[in-house]
């Protein structure tokens, strides 16, 4: 699976196995607003 | 640095004039053009210099409708926050809270034709909790704002921002330090 990019001070490149972990957690976790579009 | 008080008929030396147009009370820390595709973007410039900041993203966009959350960065745990909005259509009040959440949920929104995230940004680089907002947050269904802390007494250099459900693909994000005396 392709990582996800991540752009730091503008440099890009592929997200870290730990910026990887840390992103798919937030994701996972993420709340909905109870009317979304 | 104190403010001057200049007299008339005194000498103005151009150091004097440099010093104190650079100390505007809001001041350029840096920028950055965000570039299509990206999940995430790491805004850096937190330092001794600010206590207090202040992060505009101009021009932005995305891949589609989505959100954006943030965290200090390194940091998944610990943040405590809300979204309180009003439902446009129905004029319904609404709210997301972040309980000792993996990050601030809501601290922006956007789609494919414009962005909204603008936010101050309290004690990053100072060992102390970090507090943020107020988030704007409005679309075209919602509208309202974020407030939220990281209740945890560590130093930060940045901010990461993250996009939910979609890619960022542009516009440009500054950072600005409220001066201090």
């Amino acid at each position: 699976m392709e990582r996800p990019l991540i752009q730091i001070d503008g440099t890009i490149r592929p997200m870290t196995d730990e910026e990887f972990a840390d992103y798919e957690t937030l994701i996972a976790n993420h709340p909905d607003l109870p009317s979304a579009e | 640095m104190a403010v001057k008080t200049f007299t008339d008929g005194v000498s103005l030396p151009a150091s004097d004039i440099n010093t104190f147009l650079a100390n505007s009370g809001l001041v350029y820390v840096g920028s950055q053009t965000v570039t299509a595709g990206v999940s995430s973007v790491v805004v850096s410039g937190f330092n001794s210099t600010y206590d207090s900041y202040r992060l505009v993203w101009n021009n932005g966009t995305m891949a589609g409708l989505a959100v954006i959350a943030g965290t200090m960065t390194g940091s998944a745990a610990s943040y405590y926050g809300a979204l309180t909005c009003t439902a446009l259509p129905t004029n319904t009040f609404l709210g997301v809270s972040n309980n000792n959440a993996s990050n601030w949920s809501h601290l922006g929104v956007g789609n494919s034709t414009w962005l909204n995230c603008s936010f101050d940004i309290h004690n990053p680089f100072l060992a102390r909790p970090t507090h943020v907002g107020p988030a704007s947050y409005t679309s075209t269904t919602d509208s309202g704002t974020y407030n939220g802390m990281h209740f945890v007494s560590t130093s930060y250099s940045s901010i990461t921002l993250t996009c939910v459900g979609s890619t960022f693909s542009g516009g440009t994000i500054t950072l600005y330090g409220y001066r201090k005396a």
